[in-house]
């Protein structure tokens, strides 16, 4: 909680410390004296900079994000439309990420410096290094303009079961995040894989004569998974935020777009409101990642 | 036409300008002349084939701007076009229409008005509504257009388009002659062209139905007496109850307010995200009633996004709509190459070239750097920098007309002379280098030229201009429009070969329009120096191409504090000289800025718009208006 308010002090700060009149960002050029004091009088931004956030924080309380200068939409309704968006592609993006990365960082550290090893690294190394949105362009140009087998777009539905209805359009997002994650995803569970191959208590345990499935699958995988929990933990916020390019390329009404054009746009309500949901989100992701830690690893206990 | 349109104002301003009746003739007149002769500033898409009825046409918002705001009483925070022109102006008809098919005037079969009759020099303006109805079943009459006066007059503060002394301000009073007839009495004697196209444009004529304060009283009649808006404070809560009203944009779809419309098309609804989907009004009772079944507008992230559905030719479209392909959108600058592989797929692509001009503003107030601007040699050679030619070539794709005049020769209008064609700075380094040189300024080519002879004398740098000072100037602009990255670039490459360093600060487009802003030399706020918004001046709501709301002394749009009271005077003429005179007084006007250059002028961008193969009756507004009630589709084609 103390963490999430500083963040939105620090936030709120940042915003007013912009140059230039955010009423007159607001309302253009040819808005009057008038405009402007109406404007800031209906927004409160003629207090105090303290009273300013602290009826923000009174707001929060009552669980109220605020009211977006430009889109005439409460953030709170802004992040219910979008967050079902983010939550299934970027969500689903994870969790397969996830299901091949982890096998595959596998199967490289048990072969290591072998053809499917380097077949694998180089292809994680391309992916990595290409930026999301080049490889969201390469796979629209190919599949889609050239072939016509996908949908450039992702569904437009509004809520869950309508995006679920229309699962081609989904492919073209989610294959694109997923090849991205893939890659960082695998390259952290090889190098895990490689250390926890080393280990003692797996050459007792192959010493011991049990078979190389259940090594890896009893001592390596899990122990191995400890880095990548990590990754994973970090990666909840990533599913508000993340997403931004893949949005912005497939047509996603997502947070993560709606976020930086508020803040290219002076939008401070949406900004800080989706600031404070980010901010959640990293503490709950991080906790999460804690308690998988004491899961994975008997060892860790938290008093 | 330009020439056309010079001889048609020679052969108004002939004419004798009696008084009274005969100089309403003469306005009148000279409206039917000026619209007649108006050709159309952009494309249209091809006729022929079989017209079918009913089909549903979608078409392309532009990237992250959806429709937030359906009371045409707008404020400046919802003040788009996606808002004015995509949304309200389909439902609510304003009282005139302007710039259909292309035209840069007002198209009066379009408008519920007739053309306004002027007497009394100008004082009196007399409008006769045609029949139109809501579709509440009332009829649109002069108490509707009175209903809007008094809500803006009580709210002006809450209106995007007030201008202090503009309308409302200078309509003094407003009288219904008879239910089809209204009159306004104006507070001094208006140029008739100037009072139709600036000040006329900006009335919507709404419902009685809505001269409430809560949804729980019953709709009022238009016959009943002492409505709410009668009184300042009772316009001032209807307009509270509309605006609460309009903030519930999930609910306009069904809303009791919202669907009592004039216009051809009911809103049926708007999601979160900006899809917007209406249908035909059945008691649309104006011209070109809906041949379509289904108008859909839909939301996007990115123009990248919408020029991939436009190549993989189709589009999501909502729920049960998969497959279908945009109706009419748009080809993003970068994309512009592409051409032939739109035309292969079976687009027809159309030049939209809006109504207005492009350019970037020096600071005449900056206290380092404004005593330069002030000097006339150095802003002409400065403009003798700018490679308008050159930059549509290379960065705007070959979309882009060259600006020479605050009144544009392109688009075709009736309101630009011959001298609106004529460069009178074309791009030249050593013109530049010479006007520098002859008035005291020590070029050094790659370096900081420097004042090197101080003074006001014709042969010396200017007041205010000290010696040895440089030329060193910062220059604002938006990210995200490559056309406008690439010419500054290029700017700041050729004014170093005359020793003029420019500094690029790229920034976003609001912290642009928060920090170029009109401001006292003693100001903080003053220490902007050169400013370019990334966007045209476009004429509209004001579409008469006078300068009172941008190079007049004080005018909301003048933010980079120019001011010539011989330029004023000269704005003062263009909204006050009867209907005999305008046109003399609008090229008046036009030759002297274009020659002072209170803003470097610079081109202005067209769009590339693209049509379904097989969709008929589009054409490009001049001023951004959309008309979807003309759009059918055709069988036998594509």
């Amino acid at each position: 909680m103390i963490v999430v308010l500083g963040v939105t002090a620090v936030t709120f700060i940042l915003e007013h410390l912009i140059p230039g009149s955010l009423a007159r960002a607001i309302l253009g050029t040819r808005a009057s004296g008038a405009e402007i004091a109406a404007f800031n009088r209906a927004n409160g931004l003629d207090h105090p900079l303290i009273e300013q956030y602290l009826a923000f924080l009174g707001r929060l309380a009552r669980g109220d994000l605020g009211y977006s200068y430009r889109l005439n939409q409460s953030v709170d309704s802004l992040v219910v439309h979008q967050l079902p968006n983010d939550v299934v592609i970027v969500g689903t993006a994870l969790v397969l990420a996830l299901a091949i990365a982890i096998p595959l960082g596998l199967a490289q550290a048990v072969h290591r410096n072998r053809a499917v090893d380097h077949a694998a690294t180089s292809a994680a190394f391309a992916l990595y290094s290409m930026p999301s949105y080049w490889l969201a362009i390469l796979l629209i140009s190919g599949l889609s303009i050239a072939v016509h087998a996908l949908p450039p777009e992702a569904p437009q539905a509004a809520a869950v079961g309508g995006l679920l209805a229309d699962p081609l359009a989904l492919v073209l997002p989610v294959l694109t995040l997923t090849l991205v994650n893939v890659a960082l995803f695998s390259r952290y569970m090889r190098s895990a894989a490689i250390a926890t191959l080393a280990e003692d208590y797996v050459r007792v345990a192959r010493a011991k004569g049990l078979p190389t499935r259940l090594v890896l699958s009893r001592h390596v995988v899990r122990n191995s998974l400890i880095s990548v929990t990590t990754l994973v933990g970090l990666s909840f916020p990533a599913v508000l935020t993340s997403g931004l390019i893949v949005e912005y390329v497939f047509n996603i009404q997502g947070v993560g777009l709606t976020y930086y054009t508020a803040a290219v746009n002076a939008d401070y309500p949406v900004e800080l409101g989706i600031t404070v949901l980010v901010g959640t989100v990293t503490v709950l992701g991080n906790l999460l990642a804690d308690i998988a830690y004491a899961v994975l690893d008997p060892r860790v206990r938290y008093d | 036409m330009t020439l056309g349109a010079s001889a048609d104002s020679r052969s108004r301003g002939q004419r004798a300008a009696p008084r009274l009746l005969p100089a309403l003739a003469l306005a009148v007149a000279a409206a039917v002349i000026l619209a007649a002769c108006a050709s159309p500033a952009g494309g249209g898409s091809s006729s022929g084939g079989t017209p079918v009825r009913g089909g549903t046409a979608y078409f392309a918002e532009q990237p992250l701007t959806p429709p937030t705001y359906i009371f045409p009483l707008v404020s400046g925070q919802y003040f788009t076009v996606t808002n004015t022109s995509d949304l309200q102006t389909l439902l609510y008809r304003p009282l005139y229409w302007y710039g259909d098919r292309g035209k840069t005037s007002v198209d009066y079969p379009l408008s519920i008005g007739d053309s306004p009759v002027y007497s009394d020099g100008g004082r009196v303006v007399t409008i006769t509504l045609k029949h139109y109805a809501w579709s509440d079943g009332e009829t649109v009459s002069a108490r509707d257009v009175g209903f809007w006066i008094n809500l803006v007059k009580a709210n002006k503060a809450d209106w995007a388009n007030y201008v202090p002394g503009g309308f409302p301000d200078n309509v003094v009073s407003w009288t219904a002659l008879a239910p089809g007839t209204v009159q306004l009495r104006l507070n001094a004697g208006y140029n008739p062209f100037w009072f139709t196209y600036n000040e006329l444009s900006q009335i919507t004529p709404l419902p009685i139905a809505w001269d409430r304060t809560s949804l729980t009283a019953p709709a009022p009649s238009p016959t009943a007496a002492n409505l709410p808006d009668t009184t300042a404070a009772g316009a001032r809560a209807v307009y509270s109850f509309l605006n609460a009203q309009a903030r519930r944009v999930a609910g306009y779809g069904s809303s009791p307010v919202w669907s009592v419309v004039d216009g051809p098309w009911k809103l049926t609804s708007l999601t979160s995200d900006g899809t917007a989907t209406f249908a035909p009004n059945p008691s649309y009772s104006g011209p070109d009633k809906p041949r379509l079944a289904r108008f859909v507008e839909l939301p996007f992230t990115s123009a990248a996004a919408e020029f991939s559905v436009l190549r993989a030719g189709q589009s999501s479209g909502g729920p049960g709509t998969s497959g279908q392909q945009i109706s009419v959108g748009y080809v993003p600058d970068n994309d512009l190459p592409q051409q032939p592989a739109l035309r292969a797929q079976g687009y027809q692509l159309v030049k939209d070239f809006p109504f207005g001009f492009d350019y970037f503003e020096p600071n005449f107030n900056n206290p380092k750097v404004g005593p330069i601007f002030r000097q006339l040699y150095f802003r002409q050679a400065f403009q003798h920098l700018v490679d308008q030619s050159g930059w549509i070539h290379a960065y705007y794709g070959g979309l882009g007309v060259p600006t020479y005049s605050p009144v544009p020769a392109s688009p075709a209008n009736p309101f630009a002379d011959a001298r609106a064609s004529a460069d009178p700075y074309p791009f030249s380094v050593p013109a530049a280098r010479d006007l520098l040189a002859a008035h005291g300024w020590r070029i050094v080519p790659g370096g900081v030229s420097v004042c090197s002879r101080p003074g006001s004398a014709a042969n010396e740098c200017g007041a205010g201009v000290k010696a040895g000072q440089p030329l060193n100037f910062s220059l604002m602009y938006p990210s995200g429009l490559p056309y406008t990255d690439g010419s500054m670039v290029d700017l700041q490459s050729v004014a170093r070969q005359v020793g003029i360093q420019i500094s690029l600060d790229e920034v976003t487009s609001a912290t642009v329009t928060s920090t170029i802003l009109s401001c006292a030399t003693s100001s903080a706020a003053c220490s902007w120096e050169i400013g370019q918004y990334g966007s045209a001046w476009l004429f509209a709501p004001d579409h008469y191409p006078s300068g009172d709301e941008m190079f007049q002394t004080g005018a909301l749009g003048n933010v980079n504090n120019y001011s010539d009271p011989a330029i004023d005077k000269l704005i003062i003429a263009t909204t006050r000289t009867p209907a005999s005179g305008a046109q003399a007084a609008l090229d008046a006007y036009a030759d002297q800025v274009r020659l002072q250059l209170p803003d470097f002028w610079q081109p202005s961008p067209g769009t590339l718009i693209t049509v379904q193969s097989n969709l008929r009756g589009f054409t490009a507004n001049a001023y951004g208006f959309i008309s979807p009630e003309q759009w059918y589709f055709t069988s036998g084609h594509r």
